[in-house]
Order: C-alpha cells, then sequence, then structure tokens
C-alpha cells in the first residue's frame, strides 16, 4: 500500500522539513483533561456505543470493529462499586445501506461464506468505495460451529474462550441446538488489520478493477467469544452469547421497556420488546450482565415470535450466575 | 508508546463514560497532532491552541467514531478541518487588514519559528498550494497517513486521493526545483557584482 516508509519515495521532501523532535514541546494533557471534566459534569451530553458484542451473524453480528453510532434519550446504566458505568442501554441505529446495495453486501458475504470449511476464519475486502462507505473496509466471516455439546466445550478450552455452561434450567421445548466459538478478530488500529488493509488494496490495485472480490484466510488461536444456541421450533431460538470485555452497551428499541434487575447480587437489564412489532433480529426479550471478576459480559435473547415471558428469563439467567461464579 | 489495541480498549473506555481513559488518548495523540497542526499554521502558538481545541473536540464527538479505518485518521479529520477554517478566518483577517490599511503584524519569536518547519525550499512550495492541498500532502508525506485513511477524512475514494497526492507531489517538486534554479542564478549574480 501506500503507507510511507523510512528513507522512502518522500525522503526528499523530508530532507527538507524539520523533524518532530525538534518542534518546540508541549504538553496539553492537565488542560485537555479538565476541560473534558467539566464536559463531562454537563448533564446534556450523555451518550454510549456499543464495544465488543459478538453475535450469529445469521440473527445479529455486531463486531467490535463497526463500532456503530447510538443515542440515548432514555438509558439505564449500571456502575461497578467503583462508580464506572459497566452497563447501559442506549437506542441504536446503524447506517444502514440502500436496499439495492445491501443486498450486493449481501451476495458477496454469502459467496465467501459458502466457501468455508470447519474452523476457517476468512478476512474479505470488496474493491467498491460505495459499498465500502457503510462500514468496516476489512470484514471477517467464521464457522466454527459444534452441534455436539461436548465438542464445543473443548472447543472453549482450547481457544480460551469465555466459559459459558447449558443453564440448568430451560424454558419448556427449547433444545441445545448448536455451540459457537467465535476467533478473536482484528479490528480497530490494530496493525495486523491495516496490514491486511494494504495487501487487500495492493491486489485490488494489481487487478485494475477485473476483481472485485479478495479474500485472506487468518490463522487464529483463541476466541473472545462463545455462543449457544437453542431452538424450539422453525421460528423459535434462544441465544445465549458470553463476550470478553470491559462492558456493554445493550440496543434498547425505541418504544421498548428497560429495568434493572438484581439475581443472586448479580445486577443485570432487562429489555421487554413485547409491545413492540419486531423485526426476527431483535427478539421480544432480552437480558444483560457484566461479570467484573471475569470481564464477560453475558446476553440472553430470543426471536420476534417468542412467547416467553421475563420470568422464564429470570429462571435462565438465575441458573447461568449461579454456575458461572 | 501505547499498543494500538489498548487505545481502542481506552476508547471503548471514554464512550462507556469514563472520562479519565481521555488522558490515555491525550498522551499519545497530542504530540502529533500538534505537529500536523504546527506544519499547518506555521505558528506554535496557534497550533498548540489548535491542538488543544482538536482534542477537545474529540472528546465531544467520540461517541461518533467508528474503526472503519483507524481512530488516528478520525482525529486527523477533525484536526484537518479544524485547521482548515482557521486558516480561512485568518486569511479574511489579513484581506481585513489590508482594507484598513494596518500594518502586519510585527515580526515577533513566533514569526521566526515558522521558518523552522520547513527549509525553504519546501516552504515556498508549500505555500504556493492551497490550504487543503497542502494538508493532503503533510497527512501523507509527514504523517504518513494511507490514501484510504485521507479518502475517509475528505470524503472521497482512495483512488481518487492517489491522484490528487501524486499531483500535488509533482507540483511540489516542479517548484522546489525551479526555486533552487532561481536561489542558485541569484547567488551568481551576488558573486559577479561582489567581483565588480
Amino acid at each position: 500500500m501506500d503507507r510511507s516508509q523510512p528513507n522512502d519515495r518522500h525522503a526528499d521532501l523530508k530532507y527538507y522539513a524539520a523533524h518532530p523532535d525538534h518542534l518546540p514541546p508541549i504538553d496539553l494533557t492537565d488542560r485537555v483533561m479538565a476541560k473534558v471534566r467539566n464536559l463531562q459534569s454537563s448533564p446534556k451530553r450523555f451518550r454510549s456505543m456499543k464495544r465488543s458484542s459478538v453475535l450469529l451473524t445469521a440473527i445479529i453480528l455486531t463486531l467490535v470493529a463497526s463500532a456503530t453510532a447510538y443515542a440515548a434519550a432514555e438509558y439505564i446504566q449500571i456502575r461497578n462499586a467503583k462508580g464506572k458505568v459497566v452497563m447501559r442501554t442506549a437506542q441504536y441505529w446503524p447506517p444502514i445501506p440502500p436496499d439495492h446495495n445491501r443486498t450486493v453486501l449481501s451476495s458477496y458475504d454469502e459467496q465467501v461464506r459458502g466457501t468455508l470449511k470447519q474452523g476457517q476464519l476468512v478476512a474479505y475486502y470488496i474493491d467498491n468505495p460505495t459499498l465500502n462507505a457503510y462500514g468496516n473496509l476489512v470484514k471477517f466471516v467464521y464457522k466454527n460451529e459444534f452441534k455436539d455439546y461436548d465438542d464445543y466445550v473443548q472447543e472453549v478450552e482450547r481457544t480460551s474462550a469465555p466459559r459459558l455452561l447449558q443453564p440448568e434450567r430451560m424454558p419448556k421445548g427449547y433444545q441445545f441446538s448448536l455451540g459457537q466459538v467465535v476467533p478473536d478478530l482484528i479490528y480497530g488500529d490494530d496493525p495486523k488489520r491495516i496490514e491486511l488493509l494494504d495487501r487487500f488494496n495492493a491486489r485490488a490495485t494489481a487487478s485494475k478493477g477485473k476483481e472485485k472480490l479478495f479474500t485472506e484466510e487468518l490463522h487464529w488461536k483463541t476466541s473472545g467469544t462463545a455462543m449457544l444456541i437453542y431452538q424450539k421450533d422453525e421460528k423459535n431460538f434462544l441465544y445465549l452469547i458470553a463476550t470478553k470485555g470491559i462492558g456493554s452497551t445493550m440496543t434498547q428499541p425505541k418504544g421498548a421497556k428497560a429495568e434493572q434487575l438484581t439475581i443472586d447480587g448479580q445486577d443485570l437489564i432487562y429489555i421487554d420488546n413485547r409491545n413492540l412489532d419486531t423485526k426476527v433480529s431483535e427478539g421480544k426479550n432480552k437480558m444483560g450482565w457484566f461479570n467484573e471478576k471475569t470481564n464477560v459480559v453475558y446476553s440472553l435473547s430470543d426471536t420476534a415470535s417468542s412467547d416467553l415471558r421475563k420470568q422464564d428469563f429470570i429462571a435462565m439467567v438465575k441458573s447461568i450466575i449461579e454456575q458461572s461464579k | 508508546m501505547t499498543t494500538n489495541i489498548s487505545i481502542e480498549e481506552h476508547i471503548v473506555a471514554v464512550q462507556l463514560g469514563e472520562v479519565e481513559a481521555y488522558r490515555f488518548i491525550v498522551e499519545s495523540f497530542q504530540r502529533p497532532i500538534y505537529v500536523y497542526c504546527y506544519r499547518l499554521l506555521r505558528n506554535a502558538e496557534e497550533a498548540e491552541d489548535a491542538a488543544q481545541e482538536i482534542l477537545i473536540k474529540a472528546y465531544t464527538s467520540i461517541q461518533h467514531y467508528k474503526a472503519r479505518v483507524s481512530f488516528s485518521a478520525w482525529l486527523y479529520r477533525i484536526a484537518h478541518n479544524y485547521c482548515l477554517n482557521l486558516l480561512k478566518r485568518r486569511q479574511r483577517l489579513v484581506r481585513l487588514q489590508w482594507f484598513l490599511r494596518k500594518e502586519d503584524a510585527a515580526e515577533g519569536p513566533e514569526r521566526h519559528l515558522e521558518m523552522t518547519a520547513f527549509s525553504p525550499p519546501l516552504d515556498q512550495a508549500l505555500t504556493s498550494l492551497a490550504p487543503d492541498e497542502r494538508s493532503l500532502l503533510i497527512l501523507h508525506v509527514f504523517d504518513e497517513l494511507t490514501y484510504v485513511e485521507i479518502g475517509e477524512i475528505k470524503g472521497k475514494s482512495p483512488d481518487a486521493i492517489k491522484k490528487k497526492i501524486g499531483r500535488l507531489k509533482q507540483k511540489v517538486r516542479k517548484r522546489m526545483a525551479k526555486w533552487e534554479e532561481e536561489e542558485m542564478w541569484t547567488d551568481h549574480n551576488q558573486m559577479i557584482d561582489t567581483q565588480i
């Protein structure tokens, strides 16, 4: 790619510029921090953004890297003993591409996903600035699914994924369907991600527009997310997810009710969507909590046609909290 | 310096409401942002004020940060827009001063510092560019941002940015070569004058 290297083709220009170390020293830290503390104490601003909830792509997949805009008019927040916010709710509006672009994006995603073998993590890049405007330039797909629960547990241990075991109490009719162990992905400013993007760009440049889709298989060893899926029938699923993190923001759709609960000393947030005309990806109920001892964020959610109630969720979560202590 | 992942972690912490996590971001980015401002504004005092305002502005906008390219590219976009606005204001002020027939500011120590960011050949070549063009070149050559990152800043495709920067580099190099030729010519004349 075009990132300059020392003694590169810009050396002639750099020769005529003062080295940054020779420019006057500054230290703005105290001044800036004093200002931002004042800003923070102002009640009018409080917005939030999701960090690292990683969900099943087929249902909800919000990767850490795909940081998305949120705004919260009414919200709940849970603070830890030190006063730090570790859980909160926020309204959520992702930048949604127009229908046509979304269809094209999905077709590329399906194309790469169709080639995956068990255990594979593949990064891909679409050489199209319009499509790339809606999200990460480098996209990831993976396949690491386990239909056998024991195999799933073995994979959790092998990859150091967060400990996520089956709830002892499940609503009637729901049975274990699938376990997933999500590879650690590279995101944000990670140099590996920049290098990956550089490689894709170099390939795209060399292709001169002949190819549009570029893929690269990535080697991975560890996982930051484990997931269990339970199924009742074709429309009713439960998704239980554990993600390593430092806190979490839960999506609170417009009109949904959110409340804070405490179960066995664990603070958690319950979001009730039952009065809303929810889409499949949103579901009717959702509970989330943060285990500060292990730095793991948990979430449990259902699907749009679910008839489960708050009490069903409380029963399931209680059993999960008990065994994760 | 810190790892990029830890920067990301701190950004998330700030987004979750932990104000003190922003200290880490300020410490990590204040210098490169200041240097960028210094090169573009060519004034130490203005660059310091600008860097401070940019970091505060970044804090108030951090909820909108999307990790599509990099946090630094996002921060540079704020810096780029801020400095260009400042330069526009400065131009308007210069025009106003001319209209009112006021004398330019006296040449103080800062004026001297302005000349130290770049040596004369590059300095005059950069001066020949529009502020926006100067910023693009500085971002690419000195701050080493990629075409993709600069594309994000300008809202243009990496290819368009690559072409634009290619043309700017050519223009600057040509100006530098011309300047050096003229300087040699002047020096040569001075030498003749001296001999006479």
